[in-house]
């Protein structure tokens, strides 16, 4: 109530919703942080893991909501960064245990560089220690099933393939000692010593009998085979399933194991962070999913149609005027995707941002707030 | 006077015209390559900058108790924040030209300014019809907006005659024209509604929009702050007043000379029917006017001192116009373009000349004077 009207109060005097976006320019916290919408991060420490992998250690502080950040072990944070006065956000799996968060208030997001990307290749050189950070409470559901819990003598297996084990390592460290009547397993499939957290996942392994760690190798073992689930359990149809990997080696993996007879209940999927454009297959259907009005739009592969065409001629409410990227009028928001500006011939980012739905033509599967 | 090298422009075949599009469009993707940090340290100095001006400004006015040059100076603060809050900041921000920093206290989506037009309408009427159809008579409801005769396009009436004082009027109250503006087009409280004009808000919606941001800049200035002030009601009031005066002659006085000097070319609708990208910019470039000055005096137009890039590249960060200004001469130059500049006192006396001349029952320009009011 009392929020209401000083806002009310801050919108009259100052134009601003509220006192601190008046003052905001003022301040050099992340702007996510200023408004309340993240918790602030500072960066504790920075680590690399492998050629492409490295970790970021950040202290969370402050409150949103009046809530304290927490999160279950699996699950992902959005993390706000400035590069070139432009604020951006990215999803990022938290790698660290449940342990260390309550220890001294910190988690570890281990980081792929993705080489095409505009943020993960340039963060580990840009970022040091005492950095401010915004990040997001935390979020998804690839966390540990609570029915299995209760089940005496449940196997878990867990398969990741490359930069896919960051949710299993925090599962593993914070589960596999608090829960000795299960049985966890890992398959983790990387190259040839591009095993990212391998030594910590060692060490757990010699620690705990319920632990058992199976560190393959792509070159010498190829893909998850039947063999390679028979040699970890006996009792597939009684296991819970969790993959976190490249779509590829998900989408084969999900259905060599539906074909072994395991429920699909007891599979569990992450499809986690952004393709990196590098990867996006041009010549494929691709799906506009507008959000606000939740509906789902194929179009094929020669697709020339911007996105304000596509909402018009789907009922889609959209806002318009020049209907050629001078006015913004159609300013919208695009939460992930990337998209061709048919004015400017360029693409756009992977992540969400403002874009002009009169002069963007979707380009791999876009989800925007129409 | 405004300068000219040739008395006319050269009109453009489709080829010229398909290579200008060309040409500025390399202008501008050479500066929107070089947009980010700067820009964005840039615009938040601007936007402290302006919120010191306002504090300063009406801290001065409450201490103009203890001398009248506190509230005189408690004015010139206070209207040079507004000025700042409409211009460089919030005029720009709407245009969307920063975006791009995903800072939502600075988007165009978002961004509320401290005047009695709100954004939302705003953006309808000028980033809309008069950026999409600068200077096109009958479908740039700026040109003129609906009460002054500028151009032969349209014919004499008897309230043209004191079109002068009519001129003065709305430069006094122009925030509260520009809030008009939109209803006054969809003739919301009297009148019909021109035939064929697309609307994209309802009439509830609009006079709803009107009140709630009227009511509240109202409350603001003539309201709130004079109560704070306690004692001095009356003082702050007035400060108030003398400020949202000051801003408003000021902006009224940018916005003429960047559209009405002489030299400024009108079209007609027939003429910009399915007209290519090329068309497009070569009517930005006669359609708009600049202004020299010096860096301060930039800032304080916003940028609209260079008009012609502002409505060549409305979303490219305005403190770069000056920079661009150079490059689009030299391409208007090629293409044997009018580019129309000049100073301050120099366009505006040329804007008055264009009021009064048009204030008369003077039919079709032809002779000499066709050169100083062009049709394209």
């Amino acid at each position: 109530m009392l929020n209401v009207l000083t806002n009310k109060l801050s919108l009259t005097l100052f134009n601003n919703d509220t006192f601190k976006a008046y003052f905001a320019p003022f301040s050099a916290k992340p702007i996510s942080v200023l408004m309340g919408e993240m918790f602030a991060a500072t960066v504790v420490k920075m680590q690399t893991e492998n050629n492409d992998m490295y970790s970021l250690t950040l202290a969370i502080s402050g409150k949103v909501n009046k809530q304290g950040f927490s999160f279950q072990p699996g699950q992902y944070i959005e993390l706000q960064v400035k590069k070139n006065g432009s604020y951006i956000k990215r999803p990022f799996t938290i790698s660290s245990s449940l342990a260390q968060f309550q220890q001294d208030k910190t988690i570890t997001l281990t980081i792929k560089k993705q080489f095409e990307g505009r943020v993960t290749p340039w963060l580990s050189s840009a970022i040091k220690q005492g950095d401010l950070l915004g990040i997001s409470p935390a979020k998804g559901d690839f966390v540990l099933n609570r029915l299995s819990k209760k089940a005496a003598k449940k196997e878990v297996i867990f398969i990741a393939g490359g930069s896919g084990i960051t949710p299993f390592h925090s599962l593993l460290l914070s589960h596999v000692a608090n829960n000795p009547t299960i049985n966890f397993t890992l398959l983790y499939f990387a190259r040839a010593n591009q095993h990212a957290l391998n030594g910590s996942l060692v060490a757990l392994e010699l620690e705990h009998n319920n632990f058992t760690l199976k560190l393959l190798q792509r070159e010498r073992d190829g893909h998850c085979s039947a063999a390679h689930i028979n040699a970890v359990t006996s009792d597939l149809q009684h296991s819970e399933v969790y993959i976190c990997g490249p779509n590829s080696m998900m989408d084969s993996t999900r259905e060599l194991l539906l074909d072994m007879g395991l429920p699909e209940g007891a599979l569990h999927l992450e499809q986690f962070g952004l393709a990196s454009f590098r990867n996006v297959d041009l010549n494929v259907v691709r799906n506009v999913s507008f959000a606000i009005t939740n509906k789902d739009v194929v179009v094929d592969e020669d697709n020339q149609k911007t996105l304000l065409m596509l909402a018009e001629d789907n009922v889609v409410p959209a806002k318009y005027g020049c209907r050629m990227g001078i006015c913004q009028e159609c300013k919208c928001k695009k939460v992930s995707g990337v998209v061709y500006n048919s004015q400017t011939k360029t693409y756009s980012d992977t992540g969400e941002e403002d874009i002009q739905a009169c002069i963007s033509v979707p380009v791999t599967d876009v989800v925007i707030n129409l | 006077m405004a300068t000219l090298d040739t008395k006319f422009s050269q009109k453009l075949n489709e080829e010229q015209l398909e290579q200008l599009a060309i040409d500025l469009d390399g202008v501008k993707a050479k500066a929107m390559e070089q947009v980010g940090s700067t820009d964005e340290r840039y615009i938040k100095k601007i936007v402290r900058l302006q919120r010191s001006l306002e504090i300063a400004g009406r801290i001065c006015l409450v201490l103009g108790f203890m001398s009248l040059y506190f509230w005189g100076v408690g004015v010139l603060l206070l209207s040079a924040s507004k000025i700042l809050d409409n211009m460089e900041i919030g005029h720009n921000v709407l245009h969307g030209q920063y975006d791009w920093m995903n800072d939502p206290t600075l988007n165009s989506q978002t961004f509320e300014w401290d005047n009695a037009c709100s954004s939302e309408s705003w953006k309808r009427v000028h980033n809309y019809e008069h950026h999409t159809y600068t200077n096109i008579v009958g479908k740039d409801r700026d040109f003129g907006y609906g009460l002054l005769r500028l151009s032969d396009d349209f014919s004499w009436r008897l309230r043209n005659t004191w079109q002068f004082g009519t001129y003065l009027v709305l430069s006094t109250l122009f925030q509260w024209g520009i809030a008009f503006h939109e209803m006054a087009g969809e003739r919301v409280f009297f009148g019909k509604k021109k035939a064929g004009r697309e609307s994209h808000v309802d009439v509830e919606q609009l006079k709803k929009v009107f009140y709630s941001k009227s009511t509240r800049q109202i409350l603001k200035d003539y309201v709130i702050f004079p109560l704070l002030a306690g004692p001095f009601f009356v003082m702050v009031l007035l400060g108030n007043l003398a400020a949202n005066l000051l801003r408003n002659f000021w902006t009224s006085t940018i916005i003429f000379c960047g559209h009405f000097p002489t030299e400024v070319y009108t079209f007609t609708e027939k003429e910009c029917e399915n007209e290519s990208r090329g068309h497009w910019y070569y009517r930005q470039i006669l359609g708009s006017a600049n202004l020299t000055g010096p860096k301060w005096f930039h800032i304080l137009t916003g940028h609209l001192s260079c008009q012609v890039e502002h409505h060549l590249f409305p979303e490219v960060p305005a403190h770069r116009y000056v920079e661009m200004s150079k490059e689009v001469q030299v391409i208007a130059a090629k293409y044997g373009i009018a580019y129309n500049t000049g100073s301050f006192f120099s366009q505006y006396a040329s804007v008055v000349q264009r009021v009064i001349y048009f204030s008369f029952p003077v039919g079709k320009v032809t002779g000499k004077k066709a050169a100083l009011y062009p049709r394209f």
